[in-house]
């Protein structure tokens, strides 16, 4: 069981949002939809762009989750937290996209847009070196790593997730692990 | 247990993954082994950083914009979760699935009333600035700003333009010789008349909420942007920039996406919508369809010009109540967009609303990206 990382399970965003709010975008309300966006796209956004490492893969990712999550709110049926089912939305479409073959495109400047966007937080010299060391890991290791130790994610729930054998996971996940700390240490 | 066996597992250990038989042996091992407690004082410290890393990035401005231009209506799947939830009672119009973004626009409207009632600032009146000329506000010039009131008409002459907000929800341009009239302008219903003139219209409220009335038809705006002209004798053109309007009277009703124009006659209503970019001869067949006498040659040209992307205009015509009518006009549209899996031949001609609406979803008549 994985004690330590229970405490940063899968919570997106601040809060759970309100039932009326959901009901209301599940009428087709896009006003409440645009205040359900405002209150998770920070959450998703972060997801999104710790696994691919790049700010124009992390956009569009994040735009398919929201509108993925406008297309099939009907879906939602209030039996289990609201947060929980976008997370499922946003890990599934953040892995689609990291095994999509895609150009070679930007790879981020973490320090150049990680903390700017972050409202009210100021990161350490520390924080913005791990950014950017987690963008910089390989790709399946970086997922890996940020599902399981960012996200919560146990190895059981990340190799069905990713096709892949726990052994697997585990050995990416110490990979992951070692790099960063190398990397932290130069 | 050894070193390697040991460091090995430093790893699993600090996940809490360590059988508790075995943890006695790391932490054994650890109380001795230098290399090993180095190792884990660095991936505990490792852990610590991460837990204190925000758990949000605020996503580009841009992210929002393209989401809600891809859900500025709604989506398929809700419209068809309204229809299940409130199925229509009524088939009073002729284009089937036209009535999906009634029903669910009018269930928005319901959803919406204490919202917006509460939220849209200057209830009642809306300002207006100039742009060019004197536009006037009854028999009064403005200046630089004023204000449009309840019933109040809004006129620029051929020297003048005004900006007008709708509330809080958009903005009209108000081009020259235009007269226009404030009838409803808070809440859920956003009005006015629009005479003769010409509006450029942007609207960012949710559908159904902002409404033009014109001699030869109402003009609703379903998130878009729009430009809007209606001649002294009362007919109309409508070209659509962004988004989708609907077009709508007496039962007849028309949907134009971003890149289509549709036009409208008094006593008639609205026609039938076609891409800009179609054949010359294409577009007068359709205005000759629909407002002229040789309505047999107009259909033999607009089958024989169709492009596949004038599916849009073909569709519309399906709803023709000429039975013949339908069949060739089914057969043309078939050709350059088959109908998906379970649309048929029979269900269309007999006015199976579940297949109409399914192949519109198909034909993308329901999606933002259509163009």
């Amino acid at each position: 069981m994985n004690v330590a990382y229970q405490l940063v399970r899968p919570n997106l965003g601040n809060q759970e949002p309100a039932d009326d709010l959901i009901l209301r975008v599940q009428a087709g309300d896009h006003g409440a939809f645009k205040s359900l966006y405002d209150l998770h796209s920070g959450r998703v956004y972060a997801l999104c762009i710790r696994i691919l490492g790049d700010q124009e893969r992390a956009s569009e990712a994040t735009q398919t989750v929201f509108i993925k999550v406008w297309e099939s709110i009907q879906s939602f049926r209030h039996e289990s937290a609201f947060t929980s089912w976008l997370h499922r939305v946003a890990v599934n479409t953040v892995l689609v996209e990291l095994r999509t073959e895609r150009r070679k495109s930007r790879m981020i400047d973490v320090l150049d847009i990680e903390h700017e966007n972050v409202p009210g937080h100021k990161p350490t010299g520390t924080q913005m070196d791990l950014e950017q060391s987690i963008a910089e890991l390989p790709p399946q290791a970086r997922a890996i790593f940020v599902l399981h130790d960012i996200e919560g994610y146990t190895h059981e729930e990340i190799a069905v997730k990713m096709g892949l054998a726990t052994g697997t996971t585990k050995a990416q996940l110490h990979r992951a692990r070692n790099l960063l700390k190398e990397a932290l240490n130069k | 247990m050894n070193h390697n066996e040991v460091f090995a597992l430093l790893n699993a250990h600090l996940d809490g993954q360590i059988a508790l038989s075995h943890q006695e042996h790391i932490e054994r091992h650890l109380r001795t082994c230098t290399i090993c407690s180095k190792e884990l004082a660095g991936l505990r410290a490792l852990q610590h950083s991460v837990r204190n890393l925000p758990r949000e990035i605020a996503a580009p401005d841009e992210v929002w914009q393209k989401v809600a231009q891809a859900t500025g209506r709604p989506s398929p799947r809700i419209l068809q979760f309204q229809e299940t939830t409130h199925p229509r009672e009524n088939k009073v119009r002729s284009h089937g699935w036209t009535y999906r973004i009634a029903t669910i626009a009018a269930v928005v409207v319901i959803a919406l009333v204490g919202f917006l009632v509460g939220n849209i600032p200057g209830r009642g009146s809306w300002n207006v600035a100039t742009l060019e000329g004197s536009p006037c506000v009854g028999t009064t010039p403005i200046d630089v700003k004023g204000q449009l009131g309840h019933g109040e008409w809004l006129e620029t002459d051929k020297n003048s333009r005004a900006r007008v907000s709708v509330g809080s929800i958009g903005e009209l341009v108000v081009e020259p010789n235009t007269r226009l009239r404030l009838l409803q302008g808070e809440g859920t219903d956003h009005r006015i008349a629009l005479a003769r003139g010409t509006i450029d219209a942007t609207i960012w409220a949710p559908p159904r909420i902002f409404f033009v009335e014109t001699p030869s038809a109402t003009a609703i705006d379903l998130g878009c942007a729009y430009t809007l002209t209606v001649a002294d004798n009362g007919s109309g053109v409508l070209n659509v920039t962004h988004g989708f309007v609907a077009l709508e009277l007496a039962g007849r009703s028309s949907i134009i996406p971003a890149g289509a124009t549709c036009e409208t006659r008094p006593g008639i209503g609205p026609g039938t919508p076609y891409f800009v970019d179609a054949d010359a001869e294409f577009q007068q067949a359709v205005t000759e369809y629909d407002f002229g006498t040789d309505k047999e040659k107009a259909l033999d040209a607009l089958l024989r010009l169709a492009r596949p992307k004038d599916a849009l205009t073909l569709f519309h015509l399906l709803h023709s109540k000429r039975a013949t009518e339908r069949a060739r006009i089914f057969g043309r549209l078939s050709v350059l967009s088959p109908p998906p899996a379970g649309v048929t031949r029979d269900g269309i001609l007999s006015d199976d609303q579940k297949m109409f609406n399914r192949w519109a979803e198909d034909l993308g008549l329901e999606n933002h990206d259509w163009l």
